[in-house]
């Protein structure tokens, strides 16, 4: 029984006309479960295209990525839209809500599919966003868009939280609040987060921090000295 | 640089390119190709007239025309070509050695030619060319023969019974498929046949063609004007020749009575001198008879007298004959005197010999009576005697005795005796001297009987010679009576003479009269001649002209419709494709800026975009549509009309209008919206455009349907009302498309029905029969054989009156076909006259009509107006409308018997409505009637609605047309949506599939807001279509058809599956764009 998310040998090339890019070379790493990992890099490192292929968005083009002892690199295309369905979650930079529905309805629209959702209300009052349900996405601010796209992340109950930049668009105090709703999430109900980023700040609150540049792992560290977010300035 | 980036744009973007030029040219294809379309088939046709010198005149005379009068009308203004032909009906002998009636036509010079397709021109006088559409080029070199069955009147007017055919041809007189009808055979013309005038045996011109020197375009108001300006003149020049006409006829009608008269003036003293003649003849004969009358008289005294003679004569001879005969018995008396004195003396002697002897017997006998008596006494003295008898006895006995001897007186006696003796001798001595007497009578009568010998001689000789003048007498009697006779025989034959000289003169008398009266006729006749109805008919009368024109009027009327709602259409796609990507590179645009481009730039890059699409789809729009359209329309209405070749029209105008059109509708769009955003500054536009809020919809305060919405449903329901310009668009085009769709199957519903309904809902009779005399009822002996085959095959039949007549109203006239049923109350069975509701129509009253509702419409009226109704004669019915009903062929208008009596006259009831058993061929039927007395043709139904459907079918064409532009118009609308649509929310989109939503539900997620507009323009689209097929009804005005404005429950149905169809197969094809939606690369910028 390995670790619940666990990268073997990954390695990712995409193709632009007779270009190829290399992207992700010989990737390594694994994540316990439970567990806040941050991956940091700079723009372009390859932690987008970790994150889209640990989300089932994207193919790999070698090695192996296994979750929670699934071989998801092995999945096809109907399989990787059921195990992005069932288990996991996205939290973007942009929120990517659906400005047709409101508050509440973006949340019950990924609930509705799951097997075992939370309930919508619940989760969103759980986000603090409890008078807002109703408002349309135009209508909330940029955290308070965020936190709904988390409790609609949470609300699906997934086995994981992937998060793309999470506070990229939002301002810092926001971004924090946002980091902290991650964070208790996490603690709180034994989620496993990742949380993707280029602020190296981040990196104090993670349980685990895994640094990639030009598309290899540079470092794994496990992180004994977890600061509170409210503690991390950037 | 800029124009790098443009070059790349399109190439990056070809969807979105390809979609302005694919609706820029499906809108001017559509638009230019169906406006052009009319202006082709008219430029072909003009051409086509121009070439064939089609007449601009044609002028009728009731008397005909001469060689001058052609030559007249020649020499007048503006005239290029002019030409008198003839025409005449007749009945051939086909192929099938059918009869066919065909119209032949003499060939003209510089107008109305003939177009050779195969074979020669006839250059013989028994030559012809014959109708392409009637027969083939395998025809030629066979013979045309007339039927045996022509009237002698029909067959004269040719100078021959056969022709051979050198060629087909089609005519411009006969533009058309339609050739007209005829009295003859079965009332339709089978085809044409041109020969050379000298073809014909006909003394006059049937009528004369004009081809005038203008070449204004046919149809155009230049040449109705030219036309109407020179009509009065022609009119004139018409009547003039009409003038010339009657006065050579008056003149040569003059003459032929001079000439009669003279005759009558001859013969007249020819006959009075004949008759006098006659009468002196006849006063001669009598004459001559009276002096043989007189002879005779002299002859008959003169025999009177002979006779006299010869009768005194036979007097005379008869007096000598007399006297012999008196002589002859005095002689006879004396000889028999002298016998007698003989036989007295013989006699005497005898007697005295008796006597004698007597007086001696007497003697003896008183001697016995003495002894007797003697004797007795004795005896009775013996008795006394012996006394045995008493003396009283004896004494008795006594008495008795004495008594007997008393009675004997015996002594008288013998006195007696002795006197006797004396007397005895004295005779003795008489005779004695008697015999000598007699002795002397003797010779004196032999004298006697000499001399009357000699007497008698004499007489017989006289006897002969009377005899002989008898005979004569009787001879020349009889002669006299011959001749007596003879002139009685004479006389017999004067008088008859006399009466037939009588006759002679009262007959000449009347004769006489007869002739003068009949000259005065004749006078009175060319009085009364009246001067020549004239007609100058324009091309409007040719059918073939006319019918084109509302023909290609059909195509007009769709042209004027939909090119419109095609150009806004396009518009609305340039306008959404262009906004779309004005949004999408705000940017983009924003950078330029920044980096100090200016505007103008900017814009050109953008208008270059835009124009470029438009203007080449423009060109290939216009080009293409000019070519499809008419050539696919002219080769649909090449099965009814033959034109020659197509000539393709180039319209700079409608070119311009195009390009000018796209140009806006593409680079105007692209302006409006990009100077909105130019206005902005750089940095305003390299933020992302806050995307469009979220918005509850009105259906949402309905909470009992919303919250059974699932939360996809509802996500559609808002985004429909989310993008209005989309949704639109979304609904017009749909809509449109359906709409056009059903206006297509509509027209086809419409005028293919029409032959349909009208024979199966309003005129449900199985044929017409067409008598050659009318009758007063069916019962009439006229009409026996036909009834016969009627009844026979459990037939019914109705009598009709039709007539063509002119009706006004409103100030408005229309040419109508007149319907008199002789029994109203029977014509149900045969003409079903209802409302369009079906409610069924009562036939009219006295002094109402019924009209239909082609009548109605065009004229203005409703039931209760009054109307007039006029025929050729100038008579007129006036009626109330009372009715108006349901009918798709022709313009009828039915009136009661009664009132068509009142008005006008007896209606000759000419026609006949049969009605025939289901199962029966009527075919077989109509050839056994046309077989009968008194019929000149029958028209079966069933052949009209085939002929009438056939000539529908060309609609297929335009509707085929109309369902493609419909298809390719749903196509582009519904994918350049559906581009635009997924391209806008490329980012939702794939948030939804990161959240892990299946294929399927992807692509519900997109397009069931497209299947709810689709379902919505659907419906709008019904409506729409509903209301355009009406429209493009309305437009299309043919004069003596009603369509049918229906649309079938099916027709719709298939339009709006189609619809559904067309939505589905974009669908299909923009799920796989879906499917290839990175969602990573979605994820990560807005823009």
């Amino acid at each position: 029984m390995g670790a619940f998310v666990e990268f073997e040998n990954v390695g990712k090339i995409y193709h632009t006309g007779e270009v190829s890019i290399e992207a992700l070379s010989n990737v390594n790493f694994e994540v316990e479960k439970g567990e806040f990992c941050v991956i940091v890099g700079a723009s372009g490192a390859g932690k987008t295209t970790i994150l889209n292929i640990l989300g089932g968005m994207d193919c790999l083009t070698s090695g192996k990525v296994y979750l929670d002892d699934r071989e998801i690199s092995a999945y096809n295309k109907r399989q990787l839209t059921d195990y992005r369905r069932y288990d996991v979650g996205f939290v973007f930079q942009f929120y990517n809500l659906i400005q047709n529905l409101t508050a509440l309805e973006n949340v019950e629209l990924a609930a509705q599919i799951c097997k075992e959702p939370l309930d919508a209300k619940e989760v969103l009052k759980e986000v603090g966003l409890e008078d807002r349900m109703i408002n349309f996405p135009a209508q909330l601010s940029g955290g308070e868009q965020q936190r709904v796209a988390i409790a609609r992340a949470l609300a699906k109950n997934p086995k994981i939280l992937l998060c793309d930049e999470p506070t990229g668009a939002l301002d810092y105090n926001t971004g924090k609040a946002v980091l902290k709703l991650l964070q208790d999430t996490c603690r709180n109900k034994g989620k496993t987060v990742i949380v993707i980023t280029h602020n190296q700040a981040l990196t104090a609150m993670a349980d685990r921090v895994i640094t990639v540049k030009n598309g290899t792992i540079q470092s794994m560290i496990k992180n004994e000295h977890i600061t509170k977010v409210e503690d991390i300035e950037w | 640089m800029l124009r790098r980036t443009t070059f790349r744009e399109i190439k990056n973007s070809l969807g979105r390119y390809l979609a302005i030029f694919s609706i820029v040219a499906l809108g001017v294809g559509f638009f230019s190709g169906l406006k052009i379309t009319k202006s082709v088939m008219v430029n072909s046709a003009d051409q086509y007239l121009k070439d064939t010198s089609f007449f601009d005149f044609r002028l009728l005379n009731s008397y005909g025309f001469e060689e001058e009068d052609v030559e007249f009308i020649a020499s007048k203004e503006n005239v290029r070509a002019a030409d008198g032909a003839y025409f005449a009906d007749i009945i051939i002998l086909n192929q099938k050695g059918n009869e066919d009636v065909v119209k032949v036509h003499s060939l003209t010079e510089g107008v109305n030619d003939v177009v050779l397709k195969y074979g020669s021109m006839p250059e013989k006088a028994d030559e012809c060319v014959v109708d392409s559409n009637y027969m083939g080029k395998d025809m030629i070199g066979r013979k045309l023969v007339f039927s045996e069955n022509n009237k002698e009147d029909d067959l004269e007017q040719f100078s021959f019974r056969e022709y051979t055919i050198t060629g087909i041809v089609q005519a411009s007189n006969y533009v058309q498929f339609e050739r007209g009808t005829t009295s003859l055979g079965n009332g339709r013309v089978g085809g044409f046949v041109y020969v050379l005038p000298e073809g014909f045996a006909m003394d006059y011109y049937t009528e004369i063609y004009v081809k005038l020197d203008s070449d204004q375009k046919l149809y155009s108001e230049d040449y109705d004007t030219f036309i109407d300006e020179i009509k009065e003149d022609w009119e004139g020049y018409c009547e003039e020749t009409g003038k010339r006409r009657y006065d050579s006829i008056v003149a040569e009608a003059n003459e032929e009575l001079a000439d009669a008269q003279k005759e009558f003036e001859d013969e007249k003293e020819d006959g009075e001198k004949e008759l006098n003649d006659a009468y002196e003849e006849l006063e001669e004969a009598r004459a001559e008879i009276e002096d043989g009358k007189a002879q005779i008289e002299d002859a008959k005294k003169e025999i009177k007298k002979a006779e006299n003679t010869l009768r005194d004569k036979e007097k005379e001879l008869a007096d000598a004959e007399n006297e012999i005969l008196e002589n002859e018995k005095l002689l006879e008396d004396k000889k028999a005197e002298y016998e007698e004195a003989i036989l007295n003396l013989e006699n005497g002697k005898k007697t005295i010999e008796e006597n004698r002897a007597s007086l001696d017997s007497a003697k003896k006998k008183i001697a016995d009576a003495e002894n007797e008596f003697k004797k007795a006494q004795e005896q009775i003295d013996q008795l006394k005697l012996l006394g045995i008898y008493t003396d009283e006895e004896i004494a008795a006995m006594q008495a008795a005795l004495d008594n007997q001897i008393a009675l004997a007186n015996l002594p008288a006696q013998k006195k007696k005796l002795s006197a006797g003796y004396a007397a005895l001798e004295e005779a003795q001595k008489q005779l004695v001297l008697a015999q000598e007497q007699l002795e002397t009578g003797k010779v004196e009568l032999e004298n006697g009987e000499k001399e009357l010998a000699d007497a008698k001689v004499q007489l017989e000789e006289g006897k002969l010679a009377i005899e002989d003048g008898w005979k004569e007498i009787t001879e020349n009697k009889k002669e006299l009576s011959d001749k007596e006779k003879e002139l009685a025989d004479a006389e017999d034959e004067l008088n008859e003479g006399y009466l037939s000289y009588e006759d002679g003169k009262k007959e000449f008398d009347e004769k006489i009269q007869d002739a003068e009266s009949e000259i005065e006729d004749a006078k009175q006749e060319i009085a009364d001649i009246e001067l020549p109805d004239t007609y100058v008919l324009g091309r409007d009368t040719n059918i073939g002209y006319v019918c084109f024109e509302s023909d290609s009027s059909i195509v007009d009327g769709v042209a004027n419709v939909f090119p419109a709602f095609f150009f806004l259409v396009a518009a609305l796609v340039c306008m959404t494709t262009m906004n779309r990507m004005v949004d999408e590179q705000r940017t983009q645009i924003g950078v330029l800026k920044a980096l100090g481009y200016s505007d103008a730039k900017i814009m050109g890059k953008y208008l270059f975009y835009s124009g470029s699409a438009a203007i080449s789809g423009c060109l290939v729009g216009y080009f293409g549509g000019n070519f499809i359209f008419p050539f696919v329309i002219w080769i649909a209405y090449g099965l009814m009309y033959h034109f020659g070749e197509m000539l393709y029209v180039f319209d700079l105008k409608l070119l311009i209008i195009s390009l000018v059109g796209a140009t806006l509708c593409s680079m105007g769009v692209t302006f409006f919206s990009l100077r909105s955003e130019l206005k902005e500054v750089a940095a305003g536009l390299m933020r992302p455009k806050a995307p469009k809020a979220g918005k509850r919809v009105i259906f949402e305060r309905i909470p009992f349907l919303w919250k059974r919405l699932s939360f996809l449903q509802k996500v559609s329901v808002r985004n429909i009302f989310r993008y209005k310009k989309r949704f639109f668009m979304m609904i017009i085009g749909i809509s449109g498309c359906t709409a056009l769709l059903i206006t297509g199957y509509g027209i086809k519903d419409s005028v293919t029905g029409i032959a349909q309904q009208q024979f199966t809902k309003v005129q449900t009779f199985e044929m017409t029969l067409n008598l050659k005399d009318p009758v007063p009822d069916l019962s009439d002996k006229k009409v026996s054989e036909i009834m016969e085959v009627i009844t026979e095959n459990n037939g019914t039949a109705a009598l009709a009156l039709e007539k063509s007549m002119d009706l006004k109203a409103n100030d408005k006239t229309k040419n109508i076909s007149l319907v008199v049923a002789c029994e109203p109350e029977n014509l149900d069975e045969f003409v079903n006259i209802h409302t369009r509701k079906g409610d069924k129509i009562d036939y009219p009253g006295v002094g109402e009509v019924v009209i239909t509702e082609k009548i109605a419409d065009t004229l203005g009226l409703s039931v209760g107006d009054m109307v007039t109704i006029t025929d050729d004669e100038q008579r007129t019915i006036e009626g109330k409308v009372s009715g108006i009903f349901e009918n798709y062929i022709y313009n009828y208008v039915y009136v009661h018997p009664d009132t068509y009596r009142s008005f006008i006259d007896e209606p000759e009831y000419k026609s006949i409505y049969v009605n025939l058993d289901e199962n029966c061929d009527v075919h077989e039927i109509a050839a056994l009637l046309m077989t009968k007395e008194n019929l000149t043709s029958v028209t079966v139904n069933m052949d009209t609605l085939e002929r009438i459907s056939n000539m529908m079918s060309c609609m297929n064409y335009i509707v085929y047309v109309i369902i493609l532009c419909a298809g390719s118009l749903a196509f582009i609308v519904l994918f350049n949506l559906n581009n635009i649509n997924i391209t806008e929310r490329i980012r939702e989109i794939a948030t939804i599939k990161v959240l892990g939503f299946h294929k399927r539900e992807t692509a519900s997620y997109v397009f069931r807001e497209n299947t709810v507009l689709t379902a919505i323009g659907c419906g709008l689209g019904i409506v729409l279509g509903i209301w355009l097929h009406r429209f493009v009804m309305h437009e299309i005005n043919i004069d003596l058809i009603s369509f049918d404005v229906v649309i079938k429950i099916s027709s719709i149905m298939i339009s709006v599956i189609l619809t559904f169809v067309f939505n589905f197969i974009v669908n299909r094809f923009m799920t796989g764009k879906l499917e290839n939606i990175n969602m990573a690369e979605s994820l990560k910028s807005v823009d």
